[in-house]
Order: C-alpha cells, then structure tokens, then sequence
C-alpha cells in the first residue's frame, strides 16, 4: 500500500524522490497545484507570489470549470519589491520575455473569467507599489488589459 | 452631587461600547465595585503569556486560579508552553481555569523560546471545552502529540499548522490515537516544510475534514500530492482556496 492517498482520477508526476505522486491535470499537459475543479461549493482562490513567475497560478486557474457557478474572486498577492514600476513595453524589457508572457497570459485569463462569469480580480500588494500616478500606476505594466479597463480591485496586505 | 442609579444592564451596555479601549476600562474599574466585573470581562478577553516573567506576574497578581479572571479570557496567546505547563503542575488545574477559551496559539518554537522536547501538552487537552480555533507553531515537539492534543478539543473548527523545520519530529514512540470526530469546518492553514506525516495525520481524523477555506504553501513538488489530497478530502465543503509558493519553485517543478 502506498504511504500517500492517490487521488482516483489524477495521473503521476515522477518527482525528485523516488515516489510518483498523484497530480492533477492541468494546461498543456502540465501539472496543477490543485484539481480546482473538485470544489463544487468554490468561492474565492488566493495566490501568494514571491517570484513573478505566475504560470502556476495560470494552471490552478484553468482547472476551474463553469459547472461552479458560485466562483466569484481572485486574489493575487504580490510583495511590493516585486512590482515593476513602468509602461508595458519597458516592464517587459525589466522581467524579461518569458516572464512577461506569463503575465500576459494571465491578464487574458482574468479578462475571460470577467467576462464570462463576473469573476472579480483583486491584486494585493504594499502600499511601497503604489505609484504616483495612482493606484493603478504600477500593476498596468503587469496586467495592462485588465488596468485598463479599470476593473482590478486592490487590497492591503494582511 | 450623587450620581443617578443607572440599571446593570445599561451601565453593562455602556461598557461593552468600550470593549477595545483598555485604558478607559481600567479607569471604569476605579469608578465603583458594580463597574469591575463587566470591565474585567473586556480587560482579560485577551491574553498573552509571551514569557515566564508575564506569567510570573500574572500567578502573583491571581494567586488563586478558580477567583482569577482567567474564566474571561477568550483568545489566548501562549508562548512559553514549557513555563504554563509547570504551573498547572504547581497549581493543578491551573490552565483549565481558562476554561473559556475559544482561540489558542501555542508557540513552541524551540529556536525562539528554548521549548524542551519534553514538553508535555497533556494539560492543555480539552482545558477549554469551547476551543473552536487552534493555532500551533511547533517545531520540535512530536506531531502525534501535538494531534493527541488537537483530538482532545470536541469543537475545533478552525487549524493553523505551522512546523518550523522539516525534519521528522515523530522520534518519541508516543502513538497517535484518534479519537472522537471533530468539527473541523472552518479554516485549515498548513506551512509545513515536509508536510507529509502532517497531512497523513489529518486524513487520518475521525469523522473526516470539513473545511470551508484551505490555505497551504507548497514547498515541493513532494508536497503537491498531499495538498490535493486535502482538497479532494475537503471537496465537498471548500469554498476558499489559497495557495502560496516560496520563492515560486513551483513554476520550475511544474515546467521541468
């Protein structure tokens, strides 16, 4: 008998130890963190990054299906030393361009999750990452489509 | 000038506005003797013994346990287990006079606070019979202890697990005994390194898991596998999810 519970419908992933551990499929083939769509009673998903490689988080995200109609919030927290101050263009010069095509692809998920389910997108981060120019001013060059239609709710960090 | 008698319910209601201003309820405490109880009520509802001095000054100041004013306290801070679980052994009983407790953090961290290996919580277990909340920061005490105790509390809802190291700590031959079903329908918060014999241990409760909002941090790819065992555990009851990677590792093992 294994030492860990194997989820019935998840494949293997061959990990660093010796175990093949029961994963979830997720984008591309590529494994989730979580099978998100197992909670039928989902609300709210939250995300704590301390890099900004967020491709996990696109494939968490992905595994939500429409069949949970009460899914309402996303939540992505992000430490302030880590948001990039400027216009897109020179954001993607500082992270680099895979990076930012993470991110990119992760403002084109939030912007469908808005506009096929209302889902609401709140970025958390310190008060530091607020730019002059507005709240708003620093996230845009990370999630330009989203900023600018105005619809991301920020939060205070806990 | 005489002071007009004002009914106890509404003198109560008057202090219970002042709830969080302490240094107002102190001076209410010096107003007349009817105005103390109620004032007390706010004054301990809060309390933290974040070391031996403190609790020190507290068993001097309430020499007694069944008089003292731990019976208000609700959320209760304990950072030097090693010290309370020597003065309930002096004064035996001396923590179930907190008997109405209904949130608990133990720090047992044993970089910070020197805890001893030996620390029993044999007199925590059940001290509060309406512990809903539980928050446990432990790094060298064994995890069947820690779970004898957590088993000891009939109507914990809410469980934050933090294991400061990732070695394994379960070296003492002590055995985990799951008893009773608990609750368990609030929140579960686990940052545990190596969280295998953790979860293990979890899904080992009696009764099953019913948490609402689930808060892990994956620390390795290893760790993967039991998350999503807790959530197809908690399936049927999850409506929050948050997950965090350190240093966002993640991405690398998902990708490599």
């Amino acid at each position: 008998m294994l030492p860990y519970p194997v989820c019935p419908s998840g494949s293997c992933i061959k990990t660093s130890g010796l175990l093949e551990l029961p994963f979830a499929p997720g984008v591309h083939g590529q494994p989730a963190l979580a099978d998100l769509s197992q909670m039928k009673k989902l609300k709210d998903v939250a995300f704590r990054c301390e890099t900004l490689h967020v491709r996990w988080i696109i494939v968490a995200l992905e595994t939500i299906t429409s069949e949970q109609r009460g899914f309402q919030q996303i939540s992505i927290n992000i430490p302030h030393y880590l948001v990039v101050a400027g216009d897109p263009a020179s954001v993607r010069r500082t992270v680099g361009e895979e990076t930012y095509g993470e991110w990119t692809d992760l403002d084109r998920l939030l912007v469908r999750f808005l506009e096929s389910r209302a889902v609401r997108t709140k970025i958390v981060y310190g008060v530091e990452a607020r730019g002059e120019k507005g709240q708003h001013g620093h996230i845009g060059g990370l999630l330009p489509e989203m900023t600018a239609r105005g619809i991301i709710e920020l939060g205070t960090p806990w | 000038m005489t002071i007009p008698h004002l009914p106890q319910e509404i003198l109560d209601y008057a202090t219970d506005l002042l709830h969080d201003e302490q240094e107002t309820l102190k001076r209410c405490c010096l107003v007349s003797k009817s105005w103390v109880p109620r004032a007390r009520k706010h004054l301990f509802a809060d309390i933290k013994f974040s070391c031996t001095e403190v609790l020190e000054a507290w068993k001097k100041a309430f020499p007694d346990p069944a008089n003292s004013p731990a019976r208000h306290t609700r959320s209760l801070i304990v950072s030097c287990p090693g010290s309370v679980t020597a003065a309930d052994a002096e004064e035996v009983g001396w923590i179930r006079a907190f008997s109405r407790v209904e949130r608990l953090l133990v720090w047992a961290d044993r970089a910070t606070f020197f805890v001893d290996w030996e620390l029993s919580l044999i007199p925590f277990h059940n001290f509060s019979p309406v512990l809903k909340s539980l928050r446990m920061i432990y790094c060298p005490l064994p995890r069947s202890r820690v779970f004898n105790f957590i088993c000891s509390l009939p109507l914990l809802e809410d469980l934050h697990l933090t294991e400061t190291t990732s070695y394994e700590t379960d070296y003492s031959g002590i055995d985990f005994q799951p008893s009773a079903s608990l609750p368990l329908t609030g929140t579960l918060e686990l940052y545990s390194p190596g969280m295998e014999p953790t979860v293990g241990r979890l899904l080992d409760l009696p009764g099953g898991l019913h948490f609402r909002k689930l808060v892990v941090t994956c620390f390795s790819a290893e760790n993967l596998g039991w998350i999503m065992a807790l959530v197809a555990r908690c399936s049927d009851t999850l409506e929050c999810f948050e997950a965090g990677a350190p240093l966002s590792r993640m991405s690398f093992w998902l990708l490599h």
